[in-house]
């Protein structure tokens, strides 16, 4: 199990799209893959769980994998997050 | 549901969109509250039976995307993408499929049930993006529902004639499907004027009243209804003589449409050679089309705060550049007057900066938004500039009650145009700069905002608000809303003689001036330019080219002189019947209730 912290950088949170990219790059991989945030816990494959995380710019959660590939998981999730999703 | 008396009803709702339609209702149901728990026999052909349901909705979704990108754009069929990704969850479905085999219960129960959870969490949420999903589940969640039962959607086949559609809301997504059919009108329990439905409608030329409350909900299909969209009205059962007044009404309706037609080509000059130009207001880059054959003479107003119509995060700077050059580019040599964000209270994007505000109106908004943040006002502000060489643009700065506000706002576009000479971004120089009067403080300093500017557009419907203190989406107070208020029409006389005494131009772009009374009192009083949405571009230079210049000076000075918008309306009403005995066709398309 791998677990990391890390902070909502782009300037619309995890809306519409980059919520997409992030539930894309997730179903990638085989382990189990959750994210959390205050108490809520969601499964980062599914759009509407990120959608009800209502992280915005500046918010932190947590990822959490289990499985098989759980370190690149966690580290291409975070990229990605760390990237602002290609925002400019 | 209501039982049906088969005598004539009327309701009155909010006229959200002009036109009359005759025909017999389509309900479409926005309630599933009524799924019942029911238990199953066999998980597996459950399971089967809601896979195949999903892919359908999945199939139809996309679908009607792809039709709405072919017709409108990819701005429009953004409208889908959170709705297709919401049904082709994978992890959401297969959740509903692990309920349907433990608790042996079907498959829409499992679903709403999943879904209302969602919807709970995210109603509550702060953030305005988050709440509008709402919506799309809910469509999604129905579509779902009404699969899984066998019964049949709306689609765009299965009607015929005359068809008033009614729900207690409709999504942008359902307008946009089932506006490419003809005789079509919408009847809606929530929304206002401005509501997104009322825009879309009335940019797709669909006739539609919003505000209509329970009703919409109780009404079954196939009933004969009238809707009138230009007095909001719904009428259930209407009665013979009823059908008699609105057939013939149609029958003027479209007699006026082909005599406003052959004006298309000809300038909007009175009577005795004076001319007031007629522009077009739009939200939407789509109007333009219906804006150039409305025989508009420009744009005297392009909203930009709804370019958030389809979305919520600020849209970029290449964004910007597009929409803006695009209206430039095809308006060509015709003024384009394109306002700056009005964003605030209710309007603002995403969760990060906004604060709850008590007042709204009175609150953080428009220019103030803008000068507090020079981040996303910079990004509009050069977008613009860059766009300028692609047409005719004025830029417009709405909501300034201050003289500083101008001269910051003054100071942050020289700063841009610095950056983008730095950058070797060409740029029109000469790009007229005007401010808006919407605040009684600036209309009293007009004379000093005149120095610093090119133009003045007076905006009467914040205008109004402001002077009499009635916010104008109050229905209690909707007496006290008087565009002919006597202080109102000295205001507008005063910024008239501070614009003209540095030679600026002044326009009007609130709903008084596609008023015919509005309109020949604010030629009257010296406005040079009325700017109206394209419905009405022609109904106003029909006016203006039957008046007589002189006489509408004579009765805007005896107006200023009364002490009541009772007065005045009364006077006004006199001297039309006396002095324009043929714009009275024109008055009956007018809903008197909806002047601004």
């Amino acid at each position: 199990m791998v677990e990391r912290e890390i902070t909502i950088m782009n300037k619309q949170g995890l809306h519409a799209r980059p919520a997409a990219q992030l539930v894309q790059k997730a179903s990638m991989f085989k382990s189990e893959i959750k994210l959390k945030r205050h108490n809520l816990e969601v499964n980062a494959k599914s759009i509407m769980g990120v959608m009800m995380l209502a992280a915005e710019l500046g918010s932190k959660i947590t990822i959490l994998a289990e499985g098989p590939d759980e370190k690149e998981a966690t580290e291409e999730l975070a990229l990605i997050i760390q990237s602002k999703f290609g925002e400019e | 549901m209501r039982l049906a008396t088969g005598r004539e009803e009327i309701y009155r709702g909010v006229p959200a969109s002009p036109g009359i339609i005759i025909g017999s209702t389509r309900s479409l149901s926005r309630d599933v509250e009524n799924v019942s728990a029911d238990r199953i026999v066999d998980s597996e052909v459950e399971k089967e039976t809601f896979r195949k349901a999903i892919s359908q909705v999945e199939k139809t979704l996309e679908k009607t995307a792809a039709k709405v990108f072919q017709r409108l754009g990819p701005e429009f069929a953004r409208i889908f993408e959170a709705q297709v990704m919401i049904a082709g969850d994978e992890v959401w479905n297969k959740n509903v499929e692990k309920r349907i085999e433990k608790e042996k219960i079907c498959a829409e129960y499992i679903y709403h049930n999943e879904s209302k959870k969602v919807i709970r969490r995210l109603g509550n949420s702060n953030d305005a993006y988050l709440r509008e999903r709402v919506q799309d589940i809910e469509a999604v969640t129905a579509r779902l529902v009404s699969r899984m039962r066998g019964e049949k959607r709306v689609t765009l086949r299965d009607f015929k004639g005359a068809t008033v559609l009614v729900a207690r809301y409709l999504t942008p997504g359902d307008i946009l499907a089932l506006s490419v059919r003809r005789n079509l009108g919408f009847a809606t329990g929530i929304g206002g004027p401005t509501s997104h439905t009322a825009l879309i409608a009335k940019s797709l030329s669909v006739p539609a009243v919003a505000g209509l409350g329970r009703i919409t909900e109780e009404i079954s299909s196939g009933q004969r209804v009238i809707i009138d969209g230009y007095k909001g009205l719904f009428i259930i059962n209407p009665s013979g003589n009823t059908i008699k007044k609105y057939r013939q009404l149609k029958k003027s309706e479209s007699q006026l449409k082909r005599q406003l037609a052959q004006l298309k080509d000809k300038a909007a000059v009175t009577k005795d050679g004076f001319k007031v130009d007629i522009l077009a207001n739009i939200e939407l880059p789509n109007e333009i089309p219906k804006v150039i054959s409305a025989g508009a003479s420009g744009i005297g107003l392009y909203r930009t705060e709804y370019l958030f119509l389809t979305r919520t995060e600020f849209p970029t700077f290449d964004e910007q550049y597009r929409t803006y050059s695009s209206i430039l580019r095809r308006m060509g040599k015709k003024p384009v007057v394109i306002r700056t964000f009005d964003l605030g209270g209710d309007k603002f994007p995403g969760a990060s900066g906004k604060t709850y505000e008590l007042n709204p109106f009175l609150g953080w908004r428009a220019i103030r938004v803008c000068l507090d943040r020079p981040d996303i006002f910079k990004i509009q502000l050069k977008a613009l500039l860059k766009a300028s060489r692609w047409g005719n643009l004025s830029i417009m700065i709405p909501m300034i009650s201050n003289y500083e506000e101008l001269v910051a706002t003054k100071e942050i576009i020289e700063e841009c145009k610095r950056e983008l000479r730095n950058k070797r971004v060409k740029f029109s120089e000469d790009i007229p700069l005007g401010v808006m009067l919407e605040v009684p403080s600036a209309v009293m300093i007009a004379e000093y905002l005149a120095r610093e500017v090119d133009f003045f557009s007076i905006g009467t419907n914040d205008l109004i608000q402001y002077t009499m203190a009635v916010d104008r989406g109050n229905e209690l107070l909707s007496k006290l809303y008087q565009s002919f208020h006597p202080s109102v029409l000295s205001l507008i006389k005063s910024a008239v003689s501070a614009a003209h005494g540095h030679r600026l131009k002044v326009s009007v772009c609130g709903e008084m001036a596609a008023d015919p009374m509005g309109a020949i009192l604010l030629a009257g009083l010296g406005v040079d330019e009325l700017s109206v949405s394209f419905q009405s571009v022609g109904v106003i230079k029909k006016i203006i080219r039957s008046i007589n210049y002189t006489g509408a000076r004579q009765i805007a000075e005896n107006a200023l002189k009364m002490r009541s918008q009772a007065e005045i309306m009364g006077y006004l009403k006199n001297e039309f019947e006396l002095h324009f005995p043929d714009l009275k066709p024109v008055f009956q398309f007018i809903g008197r209730d909806s002047d601004g």
